[in-house]
């Protein structure tokens, strides 16, 4: 029967004319929800790095773009931050841009038109240097260039001016050409930022009834909404005839019914708010 | 089209800083490789090509996690890139297996008096991919994760969430179908 595969594996590596489809990759590459989608993973929300710009250019007025900035300062986060809003000049390219930040290092003030807005600048090593260049357009005729670079051994959030961020560098990036050593950095959102919903809107406890431990990601484990709201919790599951088959101090959603029989199973959830002790019991469904 | 290790090297550094020319000159030097790739996963080449294009979409986002070592090869790049590619195919599958019923199939009934081994005629490319795009779609994805990108019985069965034994009667299933199937290639073209 190996024939079959010997006559097959022919096909590995084969090459096949393909259709001219680049046109169709670019269009969804340049998608700025497809950008934003994918950048997401690395950064948190778009609202988040307009405030980080807003605190770095030291601005009290909020910056009133929509479409260019938020899509290219999305793109920009996973190794550099560049927000382009001049909508006279050609878009710059991002390569060029590094290597003229590189070239002005040296003689920084050139880029710089207006020094009260830039603070704390660390220019001591260029290889780590973490460069933001932000560009902002305030009228038309007025073009704003603010670079700033920091040494990255140095606490990001001082030196722009953020406690409330956690900047933190993922890991070094060497290009080959060179001429740049490229730090990444991860921008978490404020704590105060995020838009908690208010008490009326989370139930207290809500949990899942039914769980198919099939892997297929889909009601795997029995889930408790919120537990992590409640650290302080214990959890007893038990079978029908009251035989303890489950037993947890601090539930983190990860029963799955490993080697359990399906049929029914009861749980006791007990948990701390505000010093009292809550009991929620119910029953959980085990299927296939 | 094929480049050496130090272009594209230089190709996937700058694919990482998502430069378009870069990206675009990435994608010609190894779409046809890759179209092949997706004609076997595929029932179709309209479907391949989507296949290709998401796969390719799916590559481009997560160049990042491409680690470039000391001891870069361009295998290391084009089995990345497979791998990408692969997953990719199988993930449709995967999204798609709940609407899938796997189908019953017919009684295979060995024909005795044609052994497809002992003539020595040999199938081209396309008649090999056109048997393989013919296969129900779980057979396909198992038989070309197993006897042409060579994963293992144990490795299908972890991604494809089935047991190994499945996996190997789903393999003979498929082996037997397309065994049928390059026999009738044959009668035609004897005939």
């Amino acid at each position: 029967m190996n024939n079959i595969d010997n006559i097959f594996s022919k096909l590995k590596g084969t090459e096949k004319e393909a259709p001219d489809i680049w046109n169709k990759i670019e269009l969804e590459l340049n998608n700025p929800k497809n950008i934003s989608n994918n950048a997401n993973q690395i950064a948190p929300k778009q609202g988040g790095i307009k405030a980080l710009i807003n605190k770095a250019l030291n601005l009290s007025t909020t910056i009133k773009t929509i479409g260019i900035i938020t899509a290219t300062s999305i793109v920009g986060v996973g190794t550099y931050l560049v927000v382009n809003n001049n909508l006279q000049d050609s878009p710059v390219n991002n390569e060029l841009n590094i290597k003229n930040n590189i070239n002005t290092n040296s003689s920084n003030s050139n880029s710089i038109q207006n020094p009260d807005t830039y603070n704390n600048i660390n220019n001591n090593s260029l290889n780590e240097n973490l460069s933001l260049n932000a560009r902002k357009k305030i009228n038309q005729e007025q073009n704003k260039d603010i670079v700033i670079e920091y040494n990255i051994n140095d606490d990001p959030r001082k030196v722009l001016s953020t406690e409330n961020y956690t900047i933190e560098p993922i890991k070094n990036n060497t290009n080959t050409s060179g001429f740049i050593k490229n730090n990444k950095i991860k921008i978490a959102e404020p704590e105060e930022d995020k838009i908690l919903p208010t008490e009326e809107e989370i139930p207290e406890f809500v949990a899942s009834n039914v769980i198919t431990p099939n892997g297929d990601g889909i009601n795997d484990y029995f889930v408790i909404k919120n537990v992590d709201k409640f650290p302080e919790n214990s959890i007893t599951i038990f079978d029908v005839r009251g035989k303890i088959v489950y037993r947890r101090k601090g539930y983190k959603n990860d029963f799955s019914a490993l080697n359990l029989p399906i049929g029914t199973y009861f749980y006791k959830f007990e948990y701390n708010k505000l010093g009292n002790t809550i009991s929620k019991s119910g029953s959980i469904t085990v299927m296939q | 089209m094929k480049k050496d290790e130090k272009e594209l090297l230089d190709l996937i550094n700058l694919c990482k800083r998502n430069d378009s020319r870069a990206q675009k000159e990435l994608f010609n030097c190894y779409k046809n490789q890759m179209f092949a790739l997706c004609l076997r996963y595929s029932k179709s080449s309209s479907e391949a090509e989507d296949m290709l294009m998401q796969g390719w979409l799916r590559a481009f986002s997560k160049i990042d996690y491409f680690e470039i070592t000391n001891e870069f090869k361009i295998s290391h790049f084009e089995s990345w890139l497979q791998k990408v590619i692969i997953n990719n195919a199988i993930n449709t599958y995967r999204i798609n297996k709940k609407y899938n019923t796997l189908n019953d199939f017919e009684e295979v009934v060995e024909n005795k008096d044609f052994n497809l081994y002992e003539s020595d005629y040999v199938f081209s490319e396309e008649e090999l991919i056109s048997c393989i795009q013919t296969l129900p779609k779980s057979l396909r994805v198992i038989f070309n994760l197993c006897a042409i990108d060579q994963y293992s019985n144990k490795d299908i069965s972890e991604i494809l969430n089935m047991s190994q034994n499945s996996v190997k009667s789903n393999l003979y299933k498929a082996r037997q179908l397309l065994k049928e199937k390059l026999e009738k290639i044959e009668k035609r073209k004897n005939e």
